[in-house]
């Protein structure tokens, strides 16, 4: 390999590896024209290589979901789970500060966690940008190319927070490869004109220990499978359980000294109702993409078939 | 400075090679602004059509199959850096390689980990958006020869020239040599496919084709190609130093006109800046230079027509941009990319010129418009 990768001219002691014969390998043609064919040839192919590449890829495009069992956070939890505490605060876009406690399997990372919270709460996924980047939680900010904008403030950006000992730590991982343990508290604030950096301005609802539900005192050997829902949720200070195993607990930006957490479950439901009809649009005109996108896949393959037979007519 | 008689708006003919630099520039600023997956093989296939279409029967004409490989090698480095030192980005893993755990203060590198879905879907669009503009650059290589458009090329770029003529003439002379190189492995009886060929001929190939530049340079040089006649020094300093300064801005207002996210400062204005800087240089010096030229081209019809079907396509892009976000398709959560109507309609308006454009010359009907004297 070394020998003749520097040797343009082979020493002529130096037996050519094949076994043909010599006439075998002289073409009968001109070279320069087989070698023409042959670059048609491999250019064309090259092409349908290309196209069957993105024909293939985009057949992959339907993206798989993970079907996880919902523990109760404030119950008992099963071997192989933990507790994390997820706030999220986007009052800077209009919207609140929320606190909820999710039950996951152990090992689960920052964005699973934070997708797992969208699945519970029907709040929707949330956006990345096609470098990884967190663009919104809960559909914030909702004009869909903004991702991490940067202006003569400087950066508007979701960041990312987590529990160093009752006080919030400014995150610089990625939290994909961040493995969650039990009782870890993370945190998202959408920061507007920060420096993107640990002096940005830390989530309003501090990453404490009252976050996570009060658990039942003594575990019953025997729990009622669900407990009892209750009429009407008053406005305490210790949350409760949701029938759909977290607690979310919704805090104004005013309350926030006064650290007096409500449950909201009215305004849930409503965003629920949006999100199906949103999926259902989307599955809807996926149809119409399609028909777009093999119209412009016939278009070309016009194109390589023109090719091809322009190149064969001209030699 | 006579024009040529022959010059005729149908009759077969080189096109002017600053029409197809334009055509394909204006291509591939387009591929640079999407990475819409659908709209980036529509490019590729239409400058392949083109230059099917429109090459003339010349040694650089093969070239455009090298690029389409050359970019097919980029596409798959480009996902296979992402498989093993990519940013991990969430979503759906297909499947997961051995993670490095790095200390924290290495904490936005990665090394192994889940690779997804999204994060290859990601890597293919973007290595697919550096194929296009790679086959754009080799639709233009094809089209025109190198010696033309050195030409064509303004006054005050010469003193540029030995630096342009080896970045202009690098790539077709490396497809010649890479040809031959491959042709006289046939002859001996050796194979021209596959590793050990490639790696056998790399070094001959590069070789050949630096020493081809430069042997251009040289003659050109000998020829009085970048002469400054009887200029002062002083004033030979300063159109030196306003070249220099009008190419470094136009280099920087390009890269900010093909990078949507760079500064507004870094767009028109710094191109205006290089722009006026040239003129001042050709205004500076140019008084004193006395060129001729033999047998120009001249830019007539045809040239406008070329040129302007690639700003139409261009022009469709930035009003896609504009309206819409189907440019860059969201992968992350995976979406069915939408194709958006009025970009395409705008690169089959770049694909008129295989129809429109004058056909080259062949060797039977011309009588040596094939080797150009530089």
């Amino acid at each position: 390999m070394v020998r003749s990768g520097l040797a343009p001219f082979p020493a002529p002691t130096h037996p050519a590896p094949t076994t043909n014969e010599w006439p075998r390998t002289v073409n009968h043609q001109l070279p320069s024209i087989a070698t023409k064919r042959l670059h048609q040839k491999r250019a064309l192919r090259a092409l349908a290589v290309v196209l069957l590449g993105v024909v293939v890829s985009a057949s992959v495009l339907v993206g798989l979901t993970d079907t996880a069992s919902a523990s109760s956070c404030s119950g008992p939890i099963s071997e192989g789970e933990i507790r994390v505490v997820l706030v999220v605060d986007s009052s800077e876009l209009g919207g609140s500060s929320s606190a909820t406690c999710l039950v996951v399997p152990a090992g689960t990372n920052g964005v699973q966690l934070l997708a797992r919270r969208g699945t519970e709460l029907g709040t929707g996924s949330p956006r990345y940008g096609s470098s990884g980047l967190l663009c919104a939680i809960d559909g914030l900010p909702a004009d869909k190319k903004v991702c991490g904008e940067q202006n003569s403030d400087g950066f508007s950006y979701w960041a990312y927070f987590f529990d160093d000992g009752g006080k919030w730590a400014y995150g610089s991982n990625n939290p994909f490869s961040k493995r969650l343990t039990d009782g870890a508290i993370e945190g998202w604030r959408f920061v507007v004109g920060g420096c993107g950096c640990g002096l940005d301005p830390s989530p309003r609802i501090g990453p404490s220990r009252s976050l996570f539900p009060a658990l039942a005192p003594a575990l019953p050997p025997a729990p009622p499978p669900e407990l009892p829902p209750l009429p009407e949720p008053p406005s305490v200070s210790v949350p409760i359980p949701q029938s759909s195993g977290d607690a979310n607990l919704e805090q104004g930006v005013g309350a926030a000294e006064t650290g007096s957490l409500t449950v909201t479950t009215t305004a849930e439901a409503v965003v629920v109702g949006e999100v199906a009809l949103a999926s259902s649009n989307s599955t809807g005109s996926n149809a119409g993409r399609w028909v777009g996108i093999a119209a412009v896949f016939i278009l070309i393959g016009f194109m390589a078939g023109g090719a091809w037979v322009q190149t064969r007519r001209s030699r | 400075m006579g024009s040529d008689a022959q010059v005729t708006m149908t009759g077969p003919r080189l096109l002017h090679p600053g029409a197809w630099w334009l055509w394909a520039v204006a291509l591939s600023a387009c591929a640079l602004r999407t990475t819409n997956p659908v709209l980036l093989c529509l490019i590729i296939a239409v400058s392949g059509w083109v230059v099917v279409s429109r090459r003339a029967d010349v040694p650089w004409s093969r070239s455009f199959a090298s690029f389409l490989r050359l970019g097919m090698i980029v596409i798959a480095v480009r996902i296979v850096f992402q498989i093993f030192f990519g940013v991990r980005i969430p979503g759906t893993t297909l499947f997961t390689i051995p993670e490095v755990t790095l200390p924290d203060w290495a904490a936005g590198v990665s090394l192994g980990g889940p690779v997804t879905l999204e994060s290859l879907m990601a890597a293919f669009y973007q290595g697919l958006r550096l194929a296009a503009v790679l086959a754009c650059f080799g639709a233009a290589t094809s089209l025109c020869s190198p010696y033309r458009m050195l030409r064509a090329l303004p006054t005050v770029l010469y003193e540029a020239g030995v630096a342009v003529t080896i970045a202009f003439t690098f790539a077709p002379q490396a497809i010649v040599a890479s040809r031959q190189v491959r042709e006289a492995r046939r002859l001996r009886g050796r194979s021209d496919r596959g590793v050990r060929a490639w790696s056998a001929s790399a070094m001959p190939v590069l070789e050949g084709a630096l020493d081809r530049a430069v042997a251009l340079a040289a003659s050109m040089d000998s020829r009085g190609y970048g002469r400054r006649g009887s200029s002062s020094v002083t004033v030979r300093r300063r159109s030196v130093g306003l070249v220099l300064l009008g190419l470094l801005a136009i280099a920087v207002g390009s890269y900010g006109l093909l990078d949507p996210s760079a500064p507004a400062l870094f767009r028109i204005p710094a191109l205006g800046l290089g722009a006026a800087a040239l003129i001042g240089a050709l205004v500076a010096g140019g008084k004193s230079t006395t060129r001729t030229r033999y047998r120009p081209d001249p830019w007539i019809g045809p040239e406008w027509m070329v040129s302007l079907a690639g700003v139409v396509a261009f022009g469709s892009f930035v009003l896609v941009g504009r309206m819409s976000d189907a440019l860059s398709p969201s992968t992350n959560p995976l979406e069915v990319p939408v194709v958006p109507f009025v970009a395409v309609i705008g690169l089959l308006v770049a694909a008129l010129p295989a129809w429109f454009a004058p056909h080259p010359p062949t060797l039977a009907s011309a009588s040596s418009p094939m080797v150009v004297a530089a």
